[in-house]
């Protein structure tokens, strides 16, 4: 199977300043990967530059077997959808009209979105489960609802890879939640490879198929989750100590959690 | 559509034409709506004239062509500063960011030093109004791209040197009279134009709206930032250019026919917000609309208010202003 992304060598800095460099991904079909590592390792500006919104100084990028820098904008947006983290804008839009933007790549320079681009909007919405706040106004919905919203935009542009910068950051318990099952979803039914940075190693073991620890602007470990979220692998990327435990998840299936240990700072 | 909105865009398609055909009759020579009818139907229709050759004067050499500019000028302003705004990701943005009426300004003060026609001064405030704007755009422009912070503030800096090379003008000017006509041109009015500034002003006036109006859309996505835009297959900078070079195109036309006038697209768009919403898409039309009707009122004001011709720039301003204060009042300093 072609991956949906594949990066060999893949490099960035800022003047003398490496953020990283060396790195191999591929990501396919039914996949969700996070990328977990801590602040400052380049989770963000590798994302970026998945998404050609940062240039890669070195390496290769292709997009479904396509070499990225040969794509234009307009093709590229439409193979992959980016999840801005929310954030608050200048003007009140309708979560509808939010969605819309995500039909830009699909529509030449001077059209307006049609009846169909909207029919396309609210399936997105719809799929998301946020069909009751189509027509309020994105400033005055909750932070989780913002988060959807922007998912919803991506969707809307029909992509095949959804990069996600961290998803669940600003959000509470219960969105947080929503969110990722809403990944879940996503990868499952709608064959959507999806790539996350994300700061909770449980939300990795709660969504992805796949995890890849950075650090330092390289990947440290790659694999499975249960084989590289361990308590070793924890310690050298965030040094802190934790527990990995069991636990029933309510339908006789076991789920690990990460539980990080307080007392044992000290030891950093 | 909701029966509020259908009301609203009715509103908004009537507003300007009752105002201009009432703008007819304003004025110290009276003409009768009957004749007025006639005297306008007898381009078209073969009808024998049995009115006055002034009355004939009146309406197509002074009151028509200001009309049609009022409208225009009014519109061209109100349409680019809710076209900036979009773009500039900030509501508090005029028309003027990049430099464009202090270029202008400084080019007009120029041509009145020189003692040239009116033909000269619209001219050299055309070329510096633009020349201000390229620099602002050449200035902002770092790493093939043009981050939105780096023109404002390169539009800032492109301001400031025209300014101070306008107040270099009026120093030297001859005070008796060049300083005051620079002074008054600075203060905007169209009581000097005639129809030739309607043949050169007004083509360009449409264009430039022509394309604002065709991309409207898509200043929604540039609205939401550069990096998302981009992400969204959105060529930002060809976008940013096209923008900018229709704002360009219709206020530095506007501006060198009437001088300068403020407020008007600082204020327009706020009110088109408040009645259709965020969306360029019914945004840009409803500011047209809405800036186009008022600056046909406020010259009204200014022909007929006193017996002297009252500038436009002071009347924007002192209506302008207390309603901007309201209208922050109203939305406690948000964005309506």
């Amino acid at each position: 199977m072609e991956p949906r992304i594949r990066l060999r060598g893949g490099a960035f800095s800022y003047r003398d300043h490496v953020i990283f460099r060396g790195l191999d991904l591929d990501l396919f079909e039914g996949e969700a990967t996070c990328l977990l590592g801590p602040n400052g390792c380049g989770k963000t500006t590798l994302l970026r530059c998945l998404n050609a919104i940062l240039k890669l100084q070195e390496g290769d990028l292709w997009l479904n077997g396509q070499r990225a820098s040969a794509l234009s904008e307009t093709k590229r947006a439409r193979m992959m959808g980016f999840v801005f983290q929310e954030h608050t804008i200048q003007f009140p839009y309708s979560v509808l009209d939010i969605v819309l933007m995500g039909r830009a790549p699909h529509l030449s320079f001077l059209a307006s979105p049609s009846a169909r681009d909207r029919q396309i909007a609210e399936r997105a919405i719809d799929t998301v489960g946020i069909a009751h706040l189509e027509d309020k106004r994105y400033t005055e919905i909750s932070g989780g609802e913002r988060q959807l919203a922007l998912i919803a935009r991506a969707l809307a542009q029909e992509p095949q890879v959804l990069l996600m910068d961290e998803p669940t950051s600003h959000l509470d318990f219960g969105n947080q939640m929503l969110i990722l099952e809403t990944i879940n979803r996503l990868v499952q039914e709608a064959h959507i490879a999806v790539i996350m940075a994300t700061h909770f190693p449980n939300h990795a073991l709660l969504t992805s198929t796949k995890v890849l620890l950075m650090r330092d602007g390289g990947f440290v470990a790659e694999g499975a989750p249960e084989e590289v979220i361990t308590g070793s692998y924890l310690k050298m990327l965030y040094g802190v100590n934790v527990e990995v435990m069991s636990v029933g998840n309510g339908s006789g299936r076991q789920d690990r959690v990460i539980v990080p240990l307080m007392n044992a700072h000290g030891t950093r | 559509m909701t029966h509020r909105r259908r009301l609203i865009v009715i509103l908004l398609v009537v507003l300007p034409f009752t105002a201009a055909c009432l703008s007819f009759f304003l004025g110290r020579y009276p003409i009768g709506p009957a004749t007025l009818v006639r005297v306008l139907a007898s381009r078209i229709l073969p009808i024998q004239p049995d009115w006055p050759d002034t009355v004939e004067t009146v309406v197509f050499n002074i009151r028509l062509p200001r009309i049609i500019l009022a409208l225009c000028i009014g519109a061209s302003l109100s349409i680019s500063g809710a076209a900036f705004q979009g773009m500039f990701q900030n509501p508090l943005v005029s028309p003027d960011i990049l430099g464009v009426t202090a270029g202008a300004g400084f080019g007009a003060a120029v041509g009145i030093l020189l003692g040239g026609s009116s033909l000269l001064v619209q001219v050299l405030a055309l070329l510096f109004g633009t020349l201000a704007v390229v620099l602002s755009y050449a200035i902002g422009r770092i790493y093939k791209t043009t981050p939105t912070l780096m023109l404002v503030l390169s539009g800032i800096v492109v301001g400031a040197i025209f300014s101070a090379l306008l107040s270099l003008a009026k120093y030297v000017a001859d005070p008796r009279q060049k300083l005051p006509a620079i002074v008054f041109w600075l203060m905007g009015s169209l009581a000097a134009i005639s129809k030739r500034d309607v043949i050169t002003a007004v083509p360009p006036m449409l264009a430039g709206m022509a394309g604002l109006l065709a991309v409207r859309w898509r200043i929604n996505i540039l609205s939401m930032g550069d990096e998302e835009a981009r992400s969204l297959g959105l060529k930002t900078d060809l976008l940013k250019g096209i923008v900018i070079v229709c704002c360009t195109a219709v206020t530095a036309s506007a501006v060198s026919v009437c001088g300068i006038i403020g407020w008007i697209g600082l204020v327009i768009p706020h009110v088109g917000r408040m009645l259709v919403g965020p969306d360029h898409r019914s945004l840009l039309p409803a500011s047209l609309a809405l800036g186009a009707t008022y600056l046909l009122l406020i010259d009204n004001l200014a022909r007929t208010l006193i017996s002297a011709e009252i500038p436009l720039g002071i009347l924007t301003a002192i209506v302008g202003a207390p309603f901007f204060a309201y209208l922050l009042r109203r939305t406690r300093g948000g964005t309506t």
